[in-house]
């Protein structure tokens, strides 16, 4: 299966900023500028797999203390009350409230925990490709896609954050009623930063890149 | 900028290419990712302690991971399920200890849980009532154990208040709370923490605490009543009350004396024992007892003379009726007559008793004799009463005995011996003890006679002030004539 003609092969590079499409004079240059912007230019994004291979096991590993850990203790009248994301959940649920604790279910449980997999999918089929798999066409483009949507989405998990810190701040009435923090927080916080970050350093162009070597 | 490198130039050696070895920054966040994480779970793993398995009556207010177990205040462990036993008669609850509480999980601890209530005594677990109930633990020291059963109540002393610990001996708990007061002079200064019976049945004891700041008032020697509710004497003298605090009335209480100076004796330890008397007049009594003299009295008959009863010398009570029985022949009555310690110098080898009740005074009263003969007080509380000689016999020992006449003869009435008693004790007594307070909330422990001296130098400095203030007011007077004039 073969591709036309590539920038990488033709010898010019893509701005990913200002979209300016520059000659490259030799691909293994370290460091190469736009001549417009001024903004760095890859040929790929520089390690992008071992990057985000690194930075996938991070989330996951954070996954684990952000869903076992109180993310904040609501404590009433001297009644600390610790609450995991899933016993938020779980209380929505109860409560008749099932379209609310569907979202923050979704958002904070099931869309990092996707995030992860889904980049987890796509460096193993990079790996994959690498070693001689050659996925066909339609399949290189759901992934592309599923790159595009894990991108898109993955904003949109610091929803809970904005509302924690927004609660936290907000709800301090001393003894009477408190939230403070705890450490799910902090680790729920950093899977959906460090997921973004690995989101970031994938290069989609890596699902594509074999094909070009046939 | 590799643009302006021109090709005209022979060709350069190429720059070899080094591919980076070592690994890239960004596999720190993994690594400490998993340091963070693994220090964390390693940290739950270690706090974990022992799984205890707890059965409780009542499972309201119990919820599953929030109720707390609180010991000292402090939360060492945490309710994880709760639920109905199999035979539907009980609560289980699974908790899960602290690792600092092992000691929880040990035979001989004991769970109850908190909540709220309210009594005379006070309010306790007031907090729970917003902040749900928790379940409180005494460490145990036996073996491990999983399996407890909850008790009803908190056990003894949990309860802990900084101060005194003291331990009382009562025969019984009389009205007696937890939280009922002990008393210094009417002045709350401690309380009652618990009580238990004891172990071979034969009385209560009961666990107090003095608060920090009066503990010093407790001795050695300091003497322990039950002060309870209203105590109420009709005697000829009239109708009698006499109530501590209102909260003692209410809730009962402990009230204690501490005697002054040296005879305090030396200051005490936590968990000191005191015999906790059942009123003012059994420490008044006791004291009497080991410090008068006790004289046994031979009768044919008990007449009305009873326990308690009076024993009065020229009309004056100087002791008091201990106890009566039969003679080891059952041939007489043996009364037992406590002399209180300042008149015990009054009974002498010769001296000679008879009884003084009122029922003897009014078969005196057909003789036209006796009539006036003891004061209204005896006539009614009856008595006996006693005189000696105008010529005075040796003083006696401990336990001698003495006949008791029916009724006085005319001639022992007349006796007036001069016996010198330790009456003059009596009127320093009071002024020691006042100084005596006064110098130990200075915290100084003053022997009586130093206090004297010092009571006579205050007061001659007190005397000094006061001619002296007196001088000045007196010139300030002066001072300001003139100027009234002036006006």
């Amino acid at each position: 299966m073969s591709t036309g003609q590539t920038a990488r092969r033709a010898g010019y590079c893509s701005c990913e900023v200002c979209e300016l499409l520059v000659a490259v004079p030799e691909p293994d240059l370290p460091r190469m500028e736009c001549p417009r912007c001024r903004s760095t230019l890859h040929l790929r994004r520089p390690n992008a797999f071992s990057r985000t291979v690194a930075l996938v096991i991070a989330g996951f590993i954070l996954y684990v203390p952000a869903n076992l850990y109180p993310v904040m203790t609501i404590e009433l009248v001297g009644r600390p009350d610790p609450n995991t994301i899933f016993t938020g959940v779980k209380e929505l649920f109860q409560s008749g409230m099932w379209e609310i604790g569907l979202l923050v279910f979704s958002a904070s449980i099931l869309v990092p925990l996707l995030k992860l997999v889904g980049l987890s999918y796509l460096l193993i089929s990079v790996y994959r490709a690498r070693r001689g798999a050659r996925p066909g066409r339609k399949l290189r483009r759901d992934r592309t896609r599923l790159f595009r949507a894990i991108e898109f989405v993955g904003r949109w998990s610091m929803l809970d954050m904005f509302l924690l810190s927004m609660l936290v701040a907000l709800v301090r009435f001393g003894a009477i009623a408190s939230i403070e923090p705890g450490i799910g927080a902090t680790s729920f916080a950093l899977v959906v930063v460090i997921t973004m970050f690995a989101a970031a350093s994938f290069d989609p162009r890596l699902i594509w890149d074999d094909l070009e070597e046939v | 900028m590799s643009e302006n490198e021109t090709a005209e130039t022979p060709p350069a050696p190429k720059a070899e290419v080094r591919k980076r070895r070592g690994i890239s920054i960004v596999w720190m966040v993994p690594i400490i990712a998993a340091v963070v994480a693994g220090g964390l779970w390693l940290q739950a793993l270690q706090s974990r302690g022992p799984m205890v398995t707890v059965l409780f009556d009542d499972g309201s207010s119990l919820e599953a991971g929030k109720t707390k177990v609180l010991f000292e205040g402090v939360e060492v462990g945490r309710v994880q399920s709760v639920e109905l036993s199999e035979d539907l008669k009980s609560v289980r609850t699974e908790i899960r200890l602290d690792e600092s509480a092992t000691q929880m999980a040990l035979d001989g601890a004991e769970y109850w849980v908190v909540r709220p209530s309210i009594g005379i005594g006070g309010i306790s677990g007031l907090e729970t009532l917003v902040s749900g109930s928790y379940i409180g633990v005494v460490p145990g020291q036996g073996s491990k154990k999983k399996e407890f059963v909850a008790v009803g109540q908190p056990p003894m002393a949990t309860t802990r208040i900084p101060g005194l610990q003291l331990k009382f001996r009562s025969t019984g708990l009389a009205s007696l709370e937890v939280g009922s007061p002990i008393a210094f002079r009417q002045i709350q200064v401690g309380e009652i923490t618990g009580y238990e019976l004891r172990e071979d049945r034969s009385g209560v004891d009961l666990t107090a605490v003095v608060y920090k700041r009066h503990a010093y008032l407790v001795r050695e020697h300091s003497k322990f009543w039950n002060a309870s509710g209203i105590n109420m004497t009709l005697g000829a003298a009239g109708l009698e009350f006499k109530t501590q605090s209102l909260a003692a009335v209410l809730l009962g209480g402990i009230s204690f004396l501490t005697p002054s100076g040296e005879r305090a004796g030396g200051s005490v330890a936590d968990g000191v024992e005191f015999e906790l008397f059942e009123d003012l007049d059994a420490v008044h009594r006791e004291r009497r007892i080991k410090n008068g003299l006790v004289v046994i009295l031979e009768s044919g008959s008990a007449g009305s003379v009873k326990k308690g009863d009076p024993v009065s010398y020229r009309e004056v009570k100087v002791g008091q009726v201990l106890r009566q029985k039969l003679g080891s022949e059952s041939s007489k009555v043996l009364v037992y007559v406590n002399i209180w310690p300042k008149y015990a110098p009054l009974v002498r080898d010769n001296s000679v008793f008879w009884n003084a009740s009122g029922v003897k005074a009014h078969f005196g009263l057909f003789s036209g004799l006796d009539v006036s003969l003891e004061s209204l007080e005896s006539l009614i509380a009856g008595g006996i009463a006693f005189a000696t000689p105008d010529d005075p016999g040796a003083p006696v020992p401990n336990n001698s005995y003495f006949k008791i006449a029916e009724k006085p003869e005319d001639r022992w009435l007349d006796w007036a011996p001069r016996i010198t008693t330790a009456a003059s004790t009596v009127f320093k007594a009071p002024v020691r003890v006042l100084r005596s307070g006064v110098d130990e909330l200075k915290g100084s422990n003053t022997t009586a006679t130093a206090t004297e001296t010092e009571t006579a130098q205050v007061e001659q400095e007190e005397n000094e002030n006061r001619e002296e203030r007196r001088e000045k007011s007196a010139r300030h007077i002066g001072g300001h004539r003139p100027g009234h004039r002036g006006f």
